[in-house]
């Protein structure tokens, strides 16, 4: 009875290989393997750095613009390309100083470099059902098909993103428009639809 | 000495109003102008909203929304048309605050704020002649005026009280409009269709004389 119950295990793994794999592709994921196996930072890193030791390139095997595109796409989420080619200080960023996905996010889980900590894509119930309620479906109108959101919010932000803390790194000052220059074209041609 | 004070005063005035008062678009090359905007952004301010906002509670990310998944197998034009829609606050976001006609608005609600030119949002019905046929499409569909006007729009010509005049006509015109009638006929025309509209009344409704 219970070879052939060890038999059938078998004949299904066979079949069925994937099943050797957790669903959700844990098994593939460098970042949250990293804490447990040191040898999963040379799929990014050339060497492993101590502790003191620093490099404009982060020792990376590709270059730092680059390298995450090894597994994720271009443009993984909305604001990505509006960020290109930005100044990324005083955030980490690449080459040539600018924005880079390792400037918002930490590769890092923590545990694996003392002292770092890493947040959530964290929003509080009012924003969320904001964005649930009205932009997604503004979104959906526009671009005509089904967009979804908030599936994962473990994306190991280097701030909060609670009170701003994320963007204020380097959005504190926000650009100033001219608006009340110009406003005064509003009260020449005020429409009467209140 | 006053005459030429006064004189010097209206021609300056005038000087003025033909300045500014008769200016156009269509016109652009002379005079002083309201610098008019040509996009939203040229007068939006950060400053304010993030103010507003942050008093509310909300964040950067109600307008700038970056939790919205991209499938990598997506075509490149789509994947940059969904990340400038999410990124960029769209129209329902905005009127959320500012033209919210089940709600109501929460933000300044002037049309004018954001659509510079007016004409542009305007349905082509609501042309010269509207004032005198908007309550045939009104009494049909009232819903449809609700899309930009709040009721108050349609009380303010139809039940308002609180002021002696109205819109258009002073109030109580309907008995003295025969004097005006008679003595310039042509300036009822001016909005009216004489043959229907003055016939409506003198002539169906029982009032001829």
């Amino acid at each position: 009875m219970r070879g052939s119950l060890s038999a059938i295990i078998f004949m299904l793994l066979l079949v069925f290989p994937a099943a050797l794999y957790s669903q959700d592709g844990d098994e593939e994921n460098p970042h949250k393997e990293m804490t447990e196996d040191q040898f999963v930072c040379l799929e990014c890193h050339t060497k492993v750095p101590k502790e003191t030791e620093s490099s404009p390139d982060y020792f990376l095997v590709d270059l730092p613009s680059e390298n995450c595109l090894g597994c994720h796409s271009e443009m993984p989420h909305p604001g990505v390309r509006e960020h290109e080619g930005k100044e990324a200080s005083p955030l980490p960023g690449d080459e040539n100083g600018k924005v880079a996905c390792f400037s918002c996010h930490d590769p890092h889980p923590v545990g694996v470099l003392k002292g770092r900590v890493v947040y959530k894509a964290e929003l509080d119930e009012r924003n969320k059902r904001f964005i649930k309620f009205v932009v997604l479906p503004d979104v959906e109108k526009t671009v005509g098909k089904t967009v979804s959101s908030g599936e994962n919010e473990d994306v190991r932000l280097r701030h909060p993103v609670s009170k701003n803390e994320l963007c204020n790194r380097c959005h504190e000052s926000l650009p100033k428009t001219n608006f009340r220059g110009k406003v005064l074209w509003d009260k020449f041609i005020r429409l009467y639809s209140y | 000495m006053k005459r030429v004070g006064f004189i010097y005063i209206l021609f300056v005035g005038f000087v003025f109003a033909a300045l500014v008062g008769c200016r156009t678009q269509e016109a652009p090359e002379w005079g002083w102008k309201a610098d008019r905007p040509r996009m939203t952004r040229e007068t939006f301010s950060h400053d304010v909203h993030k103010k507003v906002l942050e008093k509310e509670g909300f964040g950067c990310f109600i307008c700038h929304t970056t939790d919205v998944e991209i499938d990598e197998y997506t075509e490149p034009e789509e994947m940059i048309k969904i990340s400038e829609q999410a990124f960029f606050p769209g129209k329902d976001t905005c009127h959320f605050c500012h033209y919210n006609p089940q709600a109501g608005n929460i933000a300044p609600d002037r049309c004018g704020i954001c659509h510079f030119n007016t004409r542009e949002i305007q349905p082509p019905n609501h042309n010269f002649d509207w004032v005198s046929r908007h309550a045939v499409f009104s009494k049909a569909d009232s819903k449809s005026c609700e899309d930009c006007h709040s009721p108050r729009f349609c009380e303010d010509c139809h039940k308002r009280r609180d002021l002696p005049t109205r819109r258009v006509h002073d109030r109580n015109f309907r008995f003295v409009h025969a004097i005006e009638a008679r003595a310039n006929p042509r300036t009822c025309g001016t909005c009216h269709q004489l043959s229907a509209f003055c016939e409506k009344c003198h002539i169906e409704g029982g009032y001829e004389r």
